[in-house]
């Protein structure tokens, strides 16, 4: 299977993505995988940084995108949501233009274990199955389930079917009402509706670190 | 093959859906041959008498049915969770290799219960969840203890009762509880989505 690893970054998430990109380097090593990251920092300095822990990592085949989106009468949460939606979005288009298999959507605060993405590969070809999402236990509630798009691996079949937002006039929708609120059951909704399934699991990849600092 | 206990909580305030559901598993009962054990927990010992008359109509000879004795102002969540530990006891007892829960008020395909199996041997998961969907809020995936197979691993190290030495204070939100401590205990479960279609959850 070719596989993208794609992840939304930004400048907040700087704890923890030196730990993370040295995983991403270890996953790359198990299992062959393109590497894009969808910045949605102010200004493009943080890609610079970016760059320089790829380089410290030995990551060569990697892109950085960069995107704004800037609105003073929105609340904030939303357009966090807003900006992780349209990375989503991007990462989706970009799967399916590039003629991958399967997105490996993997946020940048989680660490797991090297075999994940083969382990995950070798699930979805063995049963079919057009999505597998991976508890990844909540990162501010200890104890809770967490089977958002933390640590998922999403067929092309899945993301032909289902979108993340709508384009208008050719390019992806930047207005905050046809965003979903990061509400990843929307997207297993949509999936289930086109004919489709997934599955979660809980237990079988561990463990799985979801950082806060 | 797997040696499966189906093992069900009723009470008479789902009759409205009683026979359609046994004449499903009879459906099932002739694509996967498994025990079955029905625990009734409505009052008094009348409503025993009326689902041996659907079983009779049925065809299904092979059942057994308890009772609990349980004061009816007690919380559902208490009803279904002594029901269950009553099942859970009789699986250990009879040493079945899992038990498939599948609540009275949800019609499924006729080879669930063998895809179940397969897909439980495949990834030696301890428990696999198919998704019914909510009978109260539409279009809401619900992926708990309605339709689901549990093996013999979960059932000898967790049961159903509260237990003063455990952090579970309620006898509401069981089934997380139950997952969880499958986890802790080192095991693993799926919850599979889309898979096993379609399930009808009745409420009429």
């Amino acid at each position: 299977m070719r596989v993208l690893i794609g992840t939304p970054i930004h400048e907040l998430k700087d704890y923890c993505m030196e730990k993370w990109l040295k995983n991403v380097a270890k996953v790359q090593k198990q299992y062959r995988a393109d590497l894009l990251m969808i910045d949605n920092s102010k200004g493009t300095t943080y890609i610079e940084k970016v760059e320089g822990y790829c380089k410290k990592f030995g990551i060569t085949n990697f892109a950085l995108d960069h995107f704004e989106i800037e609105s003073e009468n929105v609340d904030v949460s939303q357009l966090r949501s807003m900006r992780v939606e349209y990375a989503q979005e991007m990462i989706r288009q970009a799967t399916l233009k590039g003629g991958y298999d399967a997105w490996f959507s993997w946020e940048c605060d989680q660490i797991i274990p090297s075999n994940s993405l083969k382990k995950l590969s070798e699930m979805m070809q063995l049963e079919n199955y057009m999505m597998i999402v991976v508890n990844s236990w909540s990162r501010l509630i200890p104890n809770t389930f967490n089977a958002n798009m933390g640590v998922t691996l999403i067929s092309r079949q899945a993301l032909q079917n289902a979108r993340f937002l709508p384009e208008k006039n050719g390019e992806i929708s930047r207005n905050i009402a046809d965003g979903y609120d990061v509400d990843e059951t929307m997207f297993k909704k949509r999936i289930l509706k086109s004919g489709g399934n997934y599955i979660e699991i809980y237990g079988v990849i561990k463990p799985i670190y979801h950082l806060t600092k | 093959m797997m040696k499966i206990l189906i093992g069900t909580p009723i009470n008479e305030i789902k009759d409205y859906c009683m026979v359609r559901w046994l004449e499903n598993v009879s459906k099932l009962l002739k694509q996967y041959p498994a025990d079955f054990l029905l625990v009734d927990n409505s009052p008094g010992l009348e409503y025993i008498s009326k689902v041996k008359g659907y079983c009779k109509k049925i065809g299904i000879k092979s059942y057994q049915i308890e009772h609990l004795i349980i004061n009816q102002h007690q919380p559902v969540a208490e009803h279904i969770g002594r029901s269950r530990e009553i099942i859970r006891q009789y699986f250990l007892a009879h040493h079945y290799d899992a038990w498939f829960s599948w609540e009275s008020d949800q019609i499924i395909p006729v080879n669930t219960l063998s895809k179940l199996v397969e897909i439980m041997k495949a990834g030696d998961y301890k428990m696999v969840h198919p998704n019914a969907w909510s009978r109260e809020v539409q279009n809401e995936p619900d992926a708990d203890f309605g339709v689901c197979l549990i093996s013999k691993w979960c059932l000898e190290k967790y049961g159903f009762l509260l237990d003063g030495l455990d952090a579970r204070r309620s006898w509401h939100g069981g089934e997380a509880w139950f997952k969880k401590q499958v986890l802790k205990g080192g095991g693993s479960f799926i919850e599979i989505y889309g898979i096993i279609n379609p399930i009808y959850h009745l409420k009429k």
